[in-house]
């Protein structure tokens, strides 16, 4: 029984590797072309959802690998960060993927400490999933 | 049967691909849900245009009249590493209380010959470029 089935299986298993193959090739292509926009990438959003609501662990995990004191200067930053901004609006501007390259911009809207809203614009520099630039 | 055969390993075949193509899917996830509203998007603001036309066409004079020096300053900073830039794709705009800000991404070379890409935004009030980042 298992014998008879076994051609098919391989049969089935060499259609998934090549849908695999051409969906994940296919659609980092469409992405850099910007065929169809450019989606958010769950990563980016990740790393302004830890900025904002100042998860160092999620910050550090999407940040280039780095030495212990660097990472110790960001869970310091974030706690002294904690509780001195409350996000009013997140807006995804767009980006672009080229290569190993990826840019997304998001427009912040805060309250900070004293009250005072803040509309500012992040860009984020992702190479192979990690942050690699933010200003 | 050769036919039925056939008919049979097609309909694995797709059912193969149909599950490579949702294993592709899972392997890259849709991002997390923001517990904060987005803003609507507005047009292009005709001045950010403008700059983003003259740093297409190479133009620094036409740069140097539209910015003063702080914001060419800031613009610098947003643009490195960049020196050759081969196009600027506007990717939105959003609107807080007058502020729109209009977001870019520029492609082009560094100095390396690297081909590289590096987001910007300008702030836009009153028809005028007020901020770069």
């Amino acid at each position: 029984m298992l014998r008879a089935l076994r051609p098919w299986a391989i049969v089935f298993v060499l259609g998934a590797l090549l849908s695999f193959v051409v969906t994940a090739i296919g659609g980092g292509l469409l992405e850099e072309k910007a065929v169809f926009g450019v989606h958010e990438s769950a990563a980016s959003r990740r790393y302004m959802l830890g900025l904002l609501q100042n998860e160092s662990d999620t910050l550090v995990s999407l940040s280039p690998k780095t030495d212990v004191v660097n990472r110790a200067m960001q869970y310091a930053q974030s706690q002294e960060a904690t509780g001195q901004i409350t996000p009013i609006s997140l807006t995804y501007l767009g980006g672009r993927t080229a290569g190993s390259l990826a840019v997304h911009i998001y427009a912040i809207e805060i309250r900070a400490a004293g009250g005072q809203r803040q509309f500012f614009p992040l860009a984020l520099t992702l190479a192979s999933g990690k942050v690699v630039r933010r200003e | 049967m050769n036919k039925a055969k056939a008919i049979i390993g097609l309909v694995v075949f797709l059912g193969g691909a149909i599950a490579g193509a949702f294993g592709a899917q899972l392997a890259n996830p849709a991002p997390p849900e923001s517990p904060w509203r987005g803003l609507p998007p507005v047009e292009e603001p005709a001045a950010a245009a403008r700059l983003t036309s003259f740093l297409l066409q190479d133009d620094a004079r036409g740069l140097a009249r539209s910015l003063d020096p702080q914001l060419l300053q800031r613009l610098a900073g947003a643009i490195e590493p960049l020196v050759d830039i081969d196009e600027v794709m506007f990717t939105g705009a959003t609107e807080r209380q007058g502020d729109i800000l209009s977001a870019y991404v520029a492609g082009g070379r560094a100095q390396s010959g690297e081909k590289v890409i590096v987001g910007i935004v300008f702030r836009v009030r009153d028809g005028k470029v007020v901020g770069v980042n």
